[in-house]
């Protein structure tokens, strides 16, 4: 299987630090980024082939962030990752430009299958 | 609004702010749980790649107990936190500790201004401020002036959260530094309703809203 580079974003860093290693384990190249600025600022400067948002995070939203990575990095397919059942507080509507949504905790497993999926599709 | 509309008004609000901090709430414990989660994982993936020849060093396997046992307390801490609240509906007037009280839902707010990236200061007594009152209702009050404190603020500013017990009757004081939205007429008149339920008087100016509450009758 390719070897895929995904960028997480979430502000809880022993969740996505943990995430990074397990993913590692699995042949996914991960990163992360604990705000969405440094996020945008890693896509600017490294290609990655997906990227998976945290929804809330303090600061600029997930739902922010997703709306610039898909004016500047339209190839790139991003996962949401959001605390509720869900996509956002509203609505079970995936919001425009995301590929799907997880809930969490976020099953390994899923994330991973997920990924793969939204790399193939795009 | 006559008596009846302003404890329905109360009561519907009431509902809105449970609603408001037991959501907040389950989305940091959801957190805590998913840390757990992966840590328990990424201990099943180091056995696993040690039946592998890949070794784990103690360090590694201290690192990953410690990372749980944080989680573990962290956890603790918010359900001791939102247990307090929940009692404090147990009786519509009781004797408490309100220094304690503002304490415990300044906790429970932490996360809500973290998102906003403000930093909520309190500045409560050591010592108990022991009143008979509404201890949800206050809460329920306080909550709605930094509710309207958050909708202004920017990053980077302070709330400040402080109960000052020299005087007559104990006063709470919120200011920030960017002021507090204007309440809305039916805004307005639920913290009206609230502070005649409370016995209390309400004064605000463009950087603070003070309650202050009649003080203990012995």
């Amino acid at each position: 299987m390719d070897i895929l580079k995904a960028l997480l974003v979430d502000d809880e860093e022993e969740l996505v630090s943990t995430l990074v290693e397990r993913l590692g384990y699995r042949g996914v190249i991960a990163q992360y980024a604990l705000t969405g600025p440094d996020a945008l600022d890693k896509l600017r400067t490294e290609k990655f082939d997906v990227v998976v948002l945290d929804l809330k995070m303090p600061g600029m939203s997930g739902l922010d962030v997703l709306t610039v990575i898909k004016r500047e990095f339209p190839a790139i397919p991003v996962l949401l990752i959001t605390g509720h059942g869900s996509p956002t507080d509203s609505s079970d509507v995936i919001p425009d430009g995301a590929y799907d949504f997880l809930p969490k905790p976020v099953s390994l497993e899923k994330l991973i299958e997920k990924i793969r999926e939204a790399v193939a599709a795009q | 609004m006559n008596d009846s509309n302003d404890n329905n008004a109360v009561h519907e609000q009431s509902l809105r702010f449970i609603g408001a901090l037991t959501a907040s709430f389950s989305h940091e414990l959801n957190n805590v749980v998913s840390i757990v989660d992966q840590n328990a994982g990424l201990l099943s993936d180091l056995i696993a790649g040690a039946r592998n020849g890949r070794p784990i060093t103690e360090e590694r396997l201290e690192k990953v107990a410690a990372a749980i046992q944080r989680q573990t307390e962290r956890g603790l801490g918010l359900i001791r936190r939102i247990n307090k609240f929940a009692h404090s509906t147990d009786d519509p007037r009781t004797r408490f500790d309100l220094g304690e009280t503002l304490g415990n839902l300044a906790s429970l707010c932490t996360r809500l201004c973290d998102m906003k990236k403000v930093a909520l200061v309190r500045e409560l007594p050591e010592s108990p401020v022991t009143i008979d009152n509404s201890p949800f209702l206050i809460q329920m009050l306080v909550f709605r002036m930094l509710t309207r404190a958050l909708a202004r603020v920017n990053a980077g500013d302070k709330i400040t959260l402080e109960l000052d017990a020299n005087g007559g009757g104990p006063a709470i004081l919120l200011q920030a530094t960017n002021g507090f939205a204007e309440p809305s007429e039916e805004e307005r008149s639920i913290e009206s309703a609230l502070a005649k339920l409370l016995n209390a008087q309400v004064e605000s100016d463009d950087r603070s809203n003070r309650i202050l509450l009649p003080a203990l009758v012995e």
